[in-house]
C-alpha cells in the first residue's frame, strides 16, 4: 500500500521559496491537503503505484508558474501540471517529492473574439464554461468523452477526439497561440503569440510549427512543462443560445431544434457494413457527428444506475438493437434546407447501403437521453458506474478500414482476458473524423474496481503493448501511457533521438513529470 | 566530391557545370545570387539518405529543392553547397481514394497531381492558382493558403517519409505503423510533422508526402461580387462562412483578376476599367450526391446573405463575357502556363479579415511613395478556417531584368514587410529578409527553434542561413 | 448457446447498498468509488449557462484546494479507513469537514453520474471526527443549547412563547391541548428569532383565513434535529428526532407543515433512517399553500410590482427527498414558484444555478454558526448571481437562507432586499 512519502531533506527551504514566490496560502504540504491528490479511476492509487505530492501550488499566471518551476529546477524536485484535475490519469505523482502544480487560481477566460472565432483561455476553464459562452455568440466548442467538465487547455493538449469533430476538426487543430512555461522555466509563446503577447489568433510558426513538441497522439502527459494560456478556435454553431435541458438529474433530455439538428440510427448486419455507410456519408459530406458506438456505451450513459444497467443488460436491449449501428447527427449549418438536403442524401445513401432504422423504441431511449452527450458532454464518468472503472485496448488513428482490422483484433484481446474483463459484447468504438479522412477506434469495457483485477489486467496489457511494439504495431493503447511506452517504442519507430533530444533541451533537470513524456537515462 | 555526388546518384544526376549552377543560383525572388558547388538529383529516399550522409561527413551544406520554381529564396544556397534536386522523384505513388489522399514525391507538379486526380473525380487542395509546374508537396509543407476555407481542416499534409538531417529515416504521423494506410498526422512520439513544416527544408528532407483530397466537383456555380474597398468584403465573408456557404472564396484585386483573365495587353486596360477595385470569388459548388441540391441551398444562403449587405452576386462583373467559365476552367484543370503574366514580388502574411482593410491602407501608402496606385498592386485575402483569418497578399509588379526596379521594389517590400510587423501582421512563413524581422521580436520561440534545429541537424547541413539558423 | 455474462463479483456493483446501515463499510464503499470525475465541482456541463457561474461548491470555489471537495473528502474518508491517516493528524482536517455547507451540491451532481450518497459520507465522517476529536469548539454553544434548551439558539423554551402567544390570541389551536389535522411545525429559528417571527404570524393568517383546521405545539416545540444532524452529532439528533416522531405520531394529524426547509428536509427525509416511522404526511408550507393558490381558495388583491428570483434551499430542494438510485432529483422546486408567479405583478425570473444546481446561500452545515467568513462569502456569491437576473428582491422560504443572504448582503454596494415568500404573499393578499 502507499505509504506517505518522506519529505525532502530540504523540505522546509522549498516550502519557504514557494512561499516566497507565489504566497503563504497558495502552498499547501498538510496530509489532509496532498491526500486529496493522486487518486483516480485508474488503476495506479488502486494498486499503489502512486502516492500523494509533497507539495500542492496554486500559482496564478504564467510568471508565478514560472516562479514555481523554476523553484522545481533549483531543487530538481518533479512538477505536474494538471488542468481540471478531472480523471487525472497521469496527473497522479509516481515518485517522492513531487510538486502539483494546480491551476484553480488560473481560471480567467481571456476573450471571446466572436468574428474571428477564438477564445483565449486559461488552464482551469473547463469545456463546459467556453461552450455555454461559445454559444451565446452563435459558435462551439467540442466536448470530449471525458465530459465537459474536463480543463479545455488539458483537453486539446491530450486527445480532444470529440463527436462534432467529424465536421469541425479535431482538437490538435484548434490550438491556436500557445503560452507555454518549458520545464526548464523558460517561457514560450508559440504561433502569433510569440509576436505579441497579447494575440493569439493564429496557431503555426513562425516558420518550423513548435506546436509540434506539445502533444502527439495522446498528449505529453506532464512531460513537457505547463501552459498557462492558449487560444482556442471555435466553430460556427445553428444551435440554441443556451443549451436545451429537460428534466431534472440523473433523467435529464436535451433536444436541439428540429429545423437545425436530427439524429438518425441505422444498423447494419456486419461492422464491415456500417463503415461502408460511414465512408458514403464522408464522401458526401454531410453530418455533424458520425459515430459507430460500443453497445455498453449506449448504456453507460443511458443508465441511470447500477442497477439499471445490469437490468437492462440483462434484457439485451441495446446489445440485440445497435449492434453495428451507426449513429448520424445532421446539422444545418446553413439553413433548414440545408438539413433537409443532408436528410434526403442520408437516406439515399441508407437505402442503398442496406441500413435498417434502430428500432424506434429503442432510438427513443438513447436519442432523448444520450446522443446529444456526443455535442455538448457525454457525462463521461458514468463509464465507472457499473463496475466502478473501465479498461481501453486497441485505440487507434488511421483510415476507417484500418479501425475495423484494429477493433476486430481487439476482440480478440477481449476475450482473452475475459474474465476478468466484464461482459461487453463486441465493445468497438469508431468514429468518422474530417469528413471520413480518417477514422478512431477504440475497444473499451467495463472491469470490477478490484485491486487484483486491475493487477492482473495491468500486466496483461503492458505485456500486449511489448509485443504490440515488437510487432511494429505504433497505434495501440501504448502512448496513452506516456513515457513508459516511448521508452519502448521510440527506437522502434525511429523517434529516440529526437524525443530524448528535446526532452533534455526543454527539461535539463528531467522535472516535469517523469518519466514522461520519455524517460532520460541518470 | 563530384566523384561521390555520382557514386550516389549516378553521374548523369550531378550537375556541376558553370550555366547549370547559374541557373539554379536565382529563383523569382528578389535574393541575390547564391551558387551551389553542384546539383544532385536523387531518385529515391535511398539517395537522398545517402546524400544526406555524404554531407555529414564533408559537413557539405544540402540545399532541399523540390520543382526548380521557387519564389522566395527558399531554395538558394546561402553558403554554398549542393542542392538536393528532388523534381526526379516525381511519382504519385498512390491514389486512395476511398480515403480520399494521395501520396505523392516532391517532384510530383501541381499540373501532374491533378491530372491523375481527374480519374479519381478527386482534386487537390492547391494553393491560388499555383504554376503548374511548381511542387504539390511543398506547398503542402510549406504551408501555403488553400482556396477552400469550409474545409476546417486547412492543412492537407497528412503523413510523410523525412530524411533527418542526420541520414535516418523517418515515418511521421501513423505512417511509422506499417500496418496502416497514414491518414492520419499525429506521432509516434510528439507531433514531429509539424516540426517539418514551413521549414524551408531545414529540419529534414520530405521524401513523400500523404496528402488529402476532395471530391471534384461536377457541377458548380461561381458568383462575383464587386467592391469598391477591401473592407466592405470582409463583413459578407464572414457571414458567409459562417454559415457554410461555398467552396473557393476569395477576393482578387482587379490587377490580379484582370492579369488572370487578359488575353492581351489590350484587353488587359480594358478590363482594368471594368472591373471594380476589388472582386470577391465565390465559388457554390455540388457535393457528389443530389449536387444541384445542394447548390440550391447554398445559392440561397448566398443570396440571403448578400440582400443583407445590399450586394448583387453576379455571374460575372464588369461585364466581362465568360468570366464564370474562365475561372472554373483555371481552377479545375490548372491549364499549363503562367497566370501571373506579371512578374512581382510578393508580402504576405496571416491576419483576421477585420484588420485587413488596415494592412492595405500601409500597404497602398507605401506604394504611393514610390509611385503605385492600386492599378498597379495585386491584392489577394484569401479566407482561412471558415473565415477565422485570412492570408493577406500585395503584389508588387517587378521586372527582373531591371535592376532600378528590383532595387525599388525591393526598399518597398522589406520597408513595408517591417512596418506591418509593427503593426501585428503575423508573417507565420517568414522568407528572405522577414525571417530577421520576426524571429527579433520572438526570443523564447527563436532560442527553442535552434535548439531543435541543434538536435535534428547536429551539423547544420540543411539549408544553413535560413530563418533563424 | 449464449455465452454466460460476466457480472461484476461484487454485489454492490449491481445494485447499490441503499438500504445497508451507513458505517464505515457504506462510507468505504463510497470513497473507494470516487472516480475523480470532479463532476462535484461543476455545475453539470448540460446546465452550465455561463463561464461565470460553472461551480456547484461553496467550499471548493472558496478554498480551491481539491481537498476541499466531494473528491478530496472522499480521498480523506479513504485515508482514514485503510489507516494511512487518523483524524488527529492535521487540524485542517476540521476545516476540511466543517467549512461545508453540507448543502448537496456535490451530492446531487455526483448522482447523475454514479450511485452515492456524498452527504451522508460527510454526515458519517463529521460523527467520526467528532467521536476521535471531540466536538468544534465553535459548535459547542449550539451543542449545549440543544441539551439544555432542545434548541440551537440558546434560548429558553419559554421565548417561543412571545408569538405563540400571539398565535393563540388569533385562535391558532395548542396541539398540546386539542386536536387538528395539520401542525405547523414552526422550527427553533423561526421560532426564536425576533426578525423572522413575523413570517410566523403571516402564514398563521393566511391559513386562519383559508378555514385550515391547524395547530402548533408552542413552548414544547423541539429542534427537528437538523443541526445536530448535519454537524455529526448523531445522538442528540437521533434523541430530538425519536422524540419528535413518538410526539407528532401521537398528535394524530394527517399532515405536518413546516415553513423552514431545515426541518421540512429533516423531517421529511432524514426521519426515514429512524427506528420509529412517521404515520403523518409532512409537507413545506409553500407545498401547502400551492394547493390553496391552484384551488383559488388564496386569492391575491394587491398588486406588487417587482421583479424577483427565487432561491432554492437546498433541504427543500435536491436534499428534499430520499434518494432512490436512478430516480429524479425532485424536491419543493415548482410549487414556490408557482406561488410567485400567482401574485399580481410579480415578475419572477431566474437565476443561472436553479433547483438541483443551486449554488447555497452558505448558511447550512453548521457554517452560519461557525465559519460567518466563508457562509456570508457563500451569500454574496449567491446575491451577485441575483443582481445579474436584473431582480431587486431574493424570495426564499428557509430561515437559514433568509438570514444568510442578508448577512451576507451587508456591506455590499448595491443593495437586495432578501424577502421571505410568505411575507410577500401576506403583502399581496
Amino acid at each position: 500500500m502507499t505509504a506517505i512519502t518522506k519529505q525532502h531533506e530540504l523540505h522546509e527551504q522549498i516550502l519557504k521559496s514557494f512561499q516566497a514566490a507565489i504566497g503563504d496560502e497558495n502552498v499547501k504540504d498538510n496530509s489532509a491537503t496532498i491526500n486529496a491528490y493522486y487518486g483516480d479511476w485508474l488503476p495506479p492509487k488502486v494498486l499503489g503505484m502512486s502516492m500523494p505530492p509533497e507539495f500542492v501550488v496554486l500559482p496564478n499566471g504564467t510568471m508565478e508558474v514560472q516562479a514555481v518551476i523554476r523553484i522545481c529546477n533549483r531543487y530538481k524536485i518533479p512538477f505536474i501540471p494538471v488542468g481540471s484535475n478531472q480523471w487525472s490519469l497521469t496527473g497522479s505523482p509516481n515518485r517522492p517529492h513531487t510538486v502539483l502544480i494546480d491551476c484553480k487560481r488560473m481560471g480567467k477566460i481571456h476573450e471571446i473574439d466572436d468574428k474571428n472565432m477564438y477564445a483565449v483561455i486559461e488552464p482551469l476553464c473547463t469545456l463546459a464554461q467556453i461552450q455555454a459562452e461559445a454559444y451565446k455568440l452563435g459558435l462551439y466548442i467540442g466536448s470530449p468523452e471525458a465530459s465537459a467538465t474536463a480543463s479545455a487547455i488539458g483537453g486539446h493538449v491530450f486527445q480532444g477526439m470529440w463527436g462534432v469533430g467529424y465536421r469541425l476538426g479535431v482538437a490538435y487543430r484548434n490550438i491556436l497561440g500557445i503560452e507555454w512555461v518549458l520545464p526548464s522555466g523558460e517561457i514560450l509563446r508559440t504561433g502569433s503569440f510569440s509576436q505579441d503577447a497579447t494575440d493569439g489568433f493564429w496557431g503555426e510558426g513562425p516558420g518550423p510549427d513548435l506546436r509540434g513538441m506539445l502533444r502527439g497522439y495522446a498528449g505529453a502527459m506532464g512531460g513537457v512543462g505547463m501552459v498557462t494560456k492558449m487560444a482556442v478556435k471555435l466553430h460556427p454553431y445553428p444551435g440554441p443560445k443556451v443549451w436545451p435541458v429537460e428534466g431534472t438529474i440523473p433523467n435529464q433530455t436535451s433536444t436541439l431544434p428540429e429545423d437545425r439538428f436530427k439524429w438518425y440510427m441505422v444498423k447494419y448486419e456486419s461492422l464491415e457494413d456500417a463503415i461502408k455507410f460511414m465512408y458514403e456519408v464522408g464522401r458526401a459530406e454531410i453530418a455533424g457527428v458520425v459515430q459507430k458506438w460500443p453497445t455498453v456505451y449506449y448504456i453507460w450513459w443511458w443508465a441511470n444506475s447500477c442497477e439499471q444497467y445490469w437490468t437492462e443488460w440483462k434484457k439485451r436491449t441495446f446489445q440485440d438493437n445497435v449492434k453495428n449501428a451507426v449513429g448520424v447527427c445532421l446539422w444545418g449549418f446553413t439553413s433548414g434546407k440545408q438539413l433537409e438536403y443532408e436528410k434526403r442524401v442520408l437516406e439515399d445513401i441508407i437505402e442503398e447501403t442496406g441500413g435498417k432504422p434502430v428500432k424506434q423504441e429503442v432510438q427513443d431511449m438513447w436519442v432523448a437521453r444520450t446522443a446529444n452527450n456526443w455535442i455538448r458532454d457525454t457525462h463521461g464518468s458514468r463509464m465507472m458506474r457499473p463496475s466502478g472503472t473501465f479498461l481501453a485496448l486497441r485505440l487507434n488513428t488511421d483510415t476507417l478500414q484500418y479501425s475495423i482490422d484494429h477493433v476486430k483484433q481487439g476482440y480478440e484481446w477481449v476475450n482473452k482476458f475475459s474474465p476478468p474483463i466484464l461482459d461487453s459484447d463486441g465493445p468497438d468504438w469508431i468514429g468518422g473524423y474530417d469528413f471520413g479522412h480518417f477514422g478512431f477506434g477504440e475497444t473499451d469495457f467495463p472491469v470490477e474496481k478490484d485491486p487484483a483485477v486491475l493487477g492482473d489486467l495491468l500486466g496483461k496489457l503492458l505485456e500486449m503493448t511489448k509485443q504490440d511494439v515488437q510487432n511494429g504495431l505504433e497505434n495501440g493503447v501504448g502512448p496513452f501511457l506516456g513515457g513508459v511506452y516511448h521508452a519502448m517504442a521510440a527506437p522502434v519507430f525511429g523517434y529516440d533521438r529526437l524525443l530524448r533530444g528535446i526532452k533534455k533541451a526543454i527539461d535539463p533537470n528531467l522535472v516535469s513529470n517523469p518519466p514522461h513524456n520519455i524517460p532520460i537515462e541518470g | 566530391m563530384i566523384k561521390e555526388l555520382k557514386d550516389i546518384v549516378g553521374s548523369k544526376n550531378v550537375l556541376d557545370d558553370q550555366e547549370a549552377l547559374e541557373l539554379y543560383s536565382v529563383d523569382r525572388s528578389l535574393a541575390s545570387p547564391k551558387k551551389p558547388i553542384a546539383v544532385a538529383k536523387p531518385k529515391s529516399t535511398a539517395h537522398v539518405q545517402e546524400l544526406v550522409k555524404f554531407a555529414n561527413k564533408t559537413l557539405t551544406p544540402l540545399v532541399p529543392s523540390s520543382s526548380g520554381i521557387h519564389f522566395y529564396g527558399a531554395t538558394l544556397p546561402e553558403q554554398g553547397g549542393v542542392i538536393v534536386d528532388l523534381s526526379g522523384m516525381n511519382k504519385i505513388l498512390e491514389i486512395d481514394a476511398l480515403n480520399r489522399k494521395a501520396k505523392i514525391e516532391p517532384g510530383v507538379t501541381w499540373q501532374q497531381l491533378n491530372e491523375a486526380l481527374k480519374e479519381h473525380d478527386q482534386m487537390a487542395l492547391n494553393p491560388l492558382f499555383p504554376h503548374p509546374k511548381s511542387s504539390a508537396l511543398t506547398s503542402s509543407i510549406e504551408r501555403e493558403p488553400m482556396l477552400i476555407p469550409k474545409y476546417e481542416y486547412g492543412e492537407p499534409a497528412l503523413t510523410m517519409e523525412v530524411v533527418l538531417p542526420t541520414g535516418d529515416i523517418f515515418h511521421t504521423g501513423s505512417a511509422a505503423d506499417k500496418h496502416t494506410k497514414g491518414a492520419y498526422p499525429e506521432g509516434p512520439g510528439i507531433d514531429f510533422w509539424r516540426t517539418f513544416l514551413g521549414a524551408q527544408g531545414t529540419m529534414g528532407i520530405v521524401c513523400w508526402l500523404n496528402v488529402k483530397t476532395e471530391y471534384r466537383p461536377k457541377h458548380q456555380k461561381c458568383f462575383f461580387i464587386g467592391f469598391d474597398d477591401l473592407g466592405d468584403a470582409a463583413d459578407p465573408i464572414y457571414k458567409l462562412q459562417r454559415r457554410h456557404v461555398g467552396n473557393e472564396c476569395f477576393v482578387l484585386s482587379k490587377f490580379l483578376l484582370a492579369q488572370l483573365i487578359a488575353a492581351d495587353a489590350r484587353d488587359f486596360d480594358a478590363l482594368m476599367n471594368a472591373l471594380p477595385n476589388y472582386i470577391l470569388v465565390l465559388v457554390i459548388a455540388g457535393a457528389p450526391r443530389r449536387p444541384l441540391e445542394r447548390i440550391a441551398y447554398e445559392q440561397e444562403a448566398l443570396m440571403e446573405i448578400a440582400a443583407d449587405f445590399r450586394l448583387q452576386p453576379g455571374k460575372t462583373v464588369g461585364g466581362v463575357a465568360g468570366l464564370e467559365s474562365m475561372i472554373i476552367d483555371k481552377l479545375r484543370n490548372l491549364p499549363a502556363g503562367d497566370y501571373w503574366k506579371t512578374p512581382s514580388q510578393d508580402v504576405f502574411f496571416i491576419t483576421t479579415m477585420d484588420k485587413a482593410a488596415g494592412y492595405e491602407d500601409i500597404a497602398m501608402g507605401y506604394a504611393a511613395g514610390y509611385g503605385l496606385s492600386l492599378n498597379d498592386v495585386g491584392v489577394y485575402m484569401q479566407p482561412l478556417e471558415r473565415g477565422r483569418a485570412c492570408h493577406l497578399q500585395f503584389s508588387f509588379p517587378c521586372d527582373p531584368s531591371c535592376d532600378a526596379e528590383k532595387e525599388n521594389i525591393g526598399a518597398l517590400t522589406t520597408e513595408l514587410a517591417k512596418q506591418l510587423i509593427d503593426e501585428g501582421a503575423f508573417f507565420s512563413r517568414p522568407y528572405g529578409p522577414w525571417a530577421d524581422m520576426v524571429y527579433r521580436r520572438s526570443a523564447s520561440y527563436t532560442a527553442m527553434l535552434k535548439e531543435l534545429k541543434k538536435i535534428y541537424d547536429p551539423n547544420g547541413i540543411l539549408n544553413p542561413g535560413k530563418l533563424c539558423f | 448457446m449464449a455465452k454466460e455474462m460476466l457480472l461484476p463479483k461484487d454485489p454492490r456493483y449491481l445494485k447499490y447498498p441503499l438500504e445497508a446501515p451507513f458505517d464505515q463499510e457504506k462510507a468505504r464503499w463510497i470513497a473507494f468509488n470516487c472516480s475523480r470525475c470532479s463532476v462535484c465541482k461543476w455545475v453539470n456541463s448540460w446546465q452550465v449557462k455561463s463561464a461565470k457561474y460553472a461551480r456547484i461548491c461553496p467550499q471548493h470555489t472558496k478554498y480551491l484546494y481539491d481537498s476541499y471537495s466531494g473528491q478530496g473528502k472522499c480521498d480523506l474518508a479513504l485515508s482514514i479507513i485503510d489507516g494511512k491517516m487518523k483524524w488527529g493528524d492535521d487540524p485542517e482536517i476540521k476545516d476540511i469537514l466543517f467549512k461545508c455547507t453540507m448543502c448537496g451540491g456535490c451530492d446531487a451532481m455526483d448522482k447523475n453520474i454514479r450511485d452515492a450518497e456524498l452527504v451522508k459520507l460527510f454526515r458519517w465522517m463529521r460523527a467520526e471526527y467528532i467521536k476521535d476529536q471531540g466536538l468544534l469548539p465553535e459548535h459547542k454553544a449550539l451543542a449545549d443549547s440543544l441539551k439544555q434548551y432542545d434548541n440551537v439558539w440558546v434560548q429558553p423554551r419559554s421565548k417561543r412563547n412571545a408569538w405563540a402567544k400571539e398565535l393563540k390570541e388569533l385562535g391558532i389551536k395548542d396541539l398540546n391541548k386539542e386536536k387538528a389535522e395539520v401542525l405547523l411545525f414552526v422550527g427553533c429559528t423561526y421560532g426564536l428569532s425576533q426578525e423572522l417571527k413575523g413570517t410566523i404570524l403571516n402564514i398563521a393568517k393566511i391559513l386562519k383565513a383559508n378555514k385550515i383546521d391547524f395547530g402548533i405545539l408552542g413552548e414544547s416545540e423541539m429542534c427537528c434535529g437538523s443541526p445536530p444532524d448535519k454537524l455529526g452529532l448523531t445522538d442528540e439528533f437521533e434523541r430530538l428526532a425519536t422524540a419528535n416522531v413518538k410526539k407528532f405520531n401521537e398528535l394524530g394529524i394527517k399532515t405536518l407543515i413546516t415553513p423552514c426547509a431545515g426541518c421540512y428536509g429533516t423531517i421529511r427525509v432524514e426521519y426515514d433512517g429512524l427506528p420509529v416511522k412517521k404515520n403523518f404526511e409532512v409537507l413545506h408550507v409553500a407545498e401547502y399553500l400551492e394547493k390553496l393558490v391552484k384551488a383559488k381558495k388564496i386569492k391575491f388583491r394587491k398588486e406588487l410590482p417587482v421583479t424577483v428570483t427565487w432561491h432554492d434551499p437546498c433541504h427543500m430542494g435536491r436534499m428534499g427527498r430520499p434518494y432512490v438510485p436512478g430516480k429524479d432529483l425532485e424536491g419543493v422546486y415548482d410549487e414556490p414558484r408557482t406561488l410567485l408567479k400567482a401574485i399580481p405583478g410579480v415578475e419572477l425570473v431566474e437565476m443561472e444555478r436553479i433547483r438541483e444546481y443551486a449554488w447555497c446561500c452558505g448558511g447550512g452545515g453548521g457554517a452560519f454558526t461557525a465559519f460567518k467568513d466563508f457562509a456570508q462569502w457563500t451569500a454574496r456569491e449567491r446575491i451577485e448571481e441575483a443582481k445579474d437576473t436584473g431582480a431587486s428582491m431574493i424570495v426564499t422560504a428557509c430561515p437559514w437562507c433568509e438570514s444568510n443572504l442578508r448577512a451576507g448582503g451587508i456591506g455590499m454596494e448595491e443593495k437586495m432586499e432578501i424577502k421571505n415568500l410568505f411575507d410577500l404573499m401576506t403583502e399581496a393578499l
